[in-house]
């Protein structure tokens, strides 16, 4: 268990270093974070997600409304 | 007709091969090939057998001890005649355990009495200078022995190399291999003592005293011994003395006219009949073994003297890897215990249930890491396509994709979790309780 512990460690430690060099590269070079967002809102429509789970905190009748309406 | 050239000059140079291999033989070489053929033996035993002979050649002609000992292998059946392995186990047996200072005292072994007794002929044939009482006493010093013994294989690795160096280059003082002179007549002329042997008959006969010397070892061989004893029976002792009595005559005179023994030496007449073993009654070695562990069950455990720790190491820790038993401390007290069934009725009752739920309770935080696992290997994987499906600009690709690395590495480290708590968490568990139960529900004492 120690050796898999050590391994898989090592191996999550190289992923998490080769992401942050990526994201910091794509940063260096003119990246966007507002504009990322947007593609990937009108992919998965992350913003309608977020407002309907705000609306079933606020009132939690209201996800048969929702439900529906994704439905 | 050049075949038959070649054939005649093979067995010219097989001669003169033989020649000289006889020649080579000096007192290391004898001592090394002894304690080959000595490993039948407790270590111990060969230790302080191998340090006896090697005294022999203190102060004395080199040529003439060899001469008069012969070969190696010669000197090894005496010795394996003389040697008792079930009697030796015992005694070092009870020498490890009881640690007995007086173990040195103990009535010397038999093979020890045969070496002294070939030390003695040689001293009334005046082949060895006699040695007084003080030097004697070193003689029969075990310390001395075994610290000369353990000198002598220190070099055992030079001595090989020696060995072979001799087999490359001729010895120091080697006879011309054009030597008209026969061996026999030479051996006259160099030493006035009789002689028992050959130094030829070293090599000649090899090959019967070889296998004469492997049919004896195996004295602990049952039905070895049964055979023996049986050809023993049939023969009887009284012709076998006398026909070894007129061969040894016969070879006396054939080696006095100085003319070459037409048959090889056997060694197994000139030693005479075989002298039947005293047997040791399994009864008694039972008796004697359930005596001694009682006895050692009882006192407290003596810590062996600094020369038995290095002289049964390397033994001690051979058997221990041979014994698997020996390994498991668990196992032992497992099959030694006696086992309580309603204890086990009863712990199973309660431990079965509480397993159970230990078992669930851990399910929950596995389960909840595997769903982390595959939430987070989904979403890297879809943000993946969507980096080089969706975006245009190349920077933006290149912080998807880190993003994406992110969260595979997330994904590894949750299901890495997910099988550590299926292996070690619930796997462990169950573990536990049946350690538990072995412990609880055996009981120490007699098996049932």
């Amino acid at each position: 268990m120690r050796k898999g512990w050590s391994f898989v460690m090592i191996i999550v430690v190289v992923f998490v270093i080769l992401g942050a060099v990526c994201m910091g590269v794509g940063l260096l070079t003119g990246a966007d974070f507002k504009r990322i967002f947007e593609v990937v809102d009108h992919e998965y429509a992350v913003t309608d997600m977020i407002t309907a789970i705000r609306m079933i905190i606020q009132n939690p009748e209201s996800i048969q409304t929702i439900l529906q309406n994704v439905l | 007709m050049l075949d038959l050239c070649s054939k005649n000059l093979y067995n010219v140079y097989n001669c003169a091969d033989q020649i000289c291999e006889v020649i080579e033989i000096n007192k290391r070489k004898f001592l090394t090939e002894l304690g080959k053929l000595l490993t039948f033996m407790y270590e111990e035993d060969r230790l302080r057998a191998l340090a006896m002979y090697e005294r022999m050649f203190d102060g004395a002609d080199e040529t003439a001890v060899l001469q008069y000992l012969g070969s190696p292998t010669k000197q090894a059946v005496m010795v394996a005649r003389a040697y008792n392995a079930k009697e030796r186990k015992l005694a070092v047996t009870s020498q490890i355990g009881e640690n007995d200072a007086d173990v040195s005292q103990d009535e010397d072994p038999e093979f020890f009495r045969v070496i002294q007794d070939i030390r003695e002929e040689a001293i009334q044939r005046g082949i060895m200078p006699d040695i007084s009482d003080e030097q004697s006493s070193v003689f029969d010093d075990e310390t001395d022995e075994a610290d000369t013994a353990e000198a002598l294989f220190e070099e055992d690795s030079s001595i090989e190399a020696d060995n072979l160096t001799e087999e490359i280059m001729p010895d120091e003082t080697p006879l011309p291999e054009s030597d008209p002179v026969p061996v026999a007549e030479k051996d006259e002329h160099t030493s006035a003592e009789p002689v028992f042997e050959d130094l030829t008959d070293f090599e000649i006969d090899l090959p019967d005293e070889v296998t004469a010397f492997m049919a004896e070892s195996e004295i602990y061989s049952e039905p070895v011994q049964q055979a023996e004893n049986t050809e023993r029976s049939e023969e009887p002792a009284a012709a076998g003395s006398e026909e070894a009595a007129s061969d040894a005559d016969e070879s006396a005179a054939v080696t006095e006219a100085g003319e070459e023994p037409q048959e090889p030496y056997n060694y197994m007449l000139d030693l005479g009949p075989i002298p039947e073993e005293p047997r040791v009654d399994a009864t008694e070695i039972d008796e004697y073994m359930a005596a001694f562990r009682e006895k050692d069950e009882n006192e407290e455990p003596v810590q062996p003297s600094p020369e038995q720790t290095t002289l049964f190491e390397p033994e001690t820790q051979a058997v221990e890897k041979a014994l698997p038993w020996k390994d498991d401390s668990e196992e032992e007290n497992r099959s030694s215990g006696r086992l309580v069934v309603p204890i086990m009725i009863l712990y199973l009752l309660v431990a079965v249930p509480l397993t159970t739920i230990a078992v669930l309770v851990l399910l929950v935080p596995t389960l909840i890491f595997l769903g982390l696992a595959a939430a987070s290997g989904i979403a890297a994987f879809r943000i993946a396509m969507l980096a080089f499906n969706s975006f245009a600009v190349f920077a933006d690709i290149i912080v998807v994709l880190g993003a994406a690395l992110l969260l595979t590495a997330l994904t590894i480290f949750f299901f890495w979790i997910f099988i550590w708590f299926i292996g070690g968490g619930i796997a462990g568990a169950i573990n536990l309780a049946i350690q538990i139960g072995s412990k609880v529900c055996y009981r120490e004492g007699k098996k049932a």
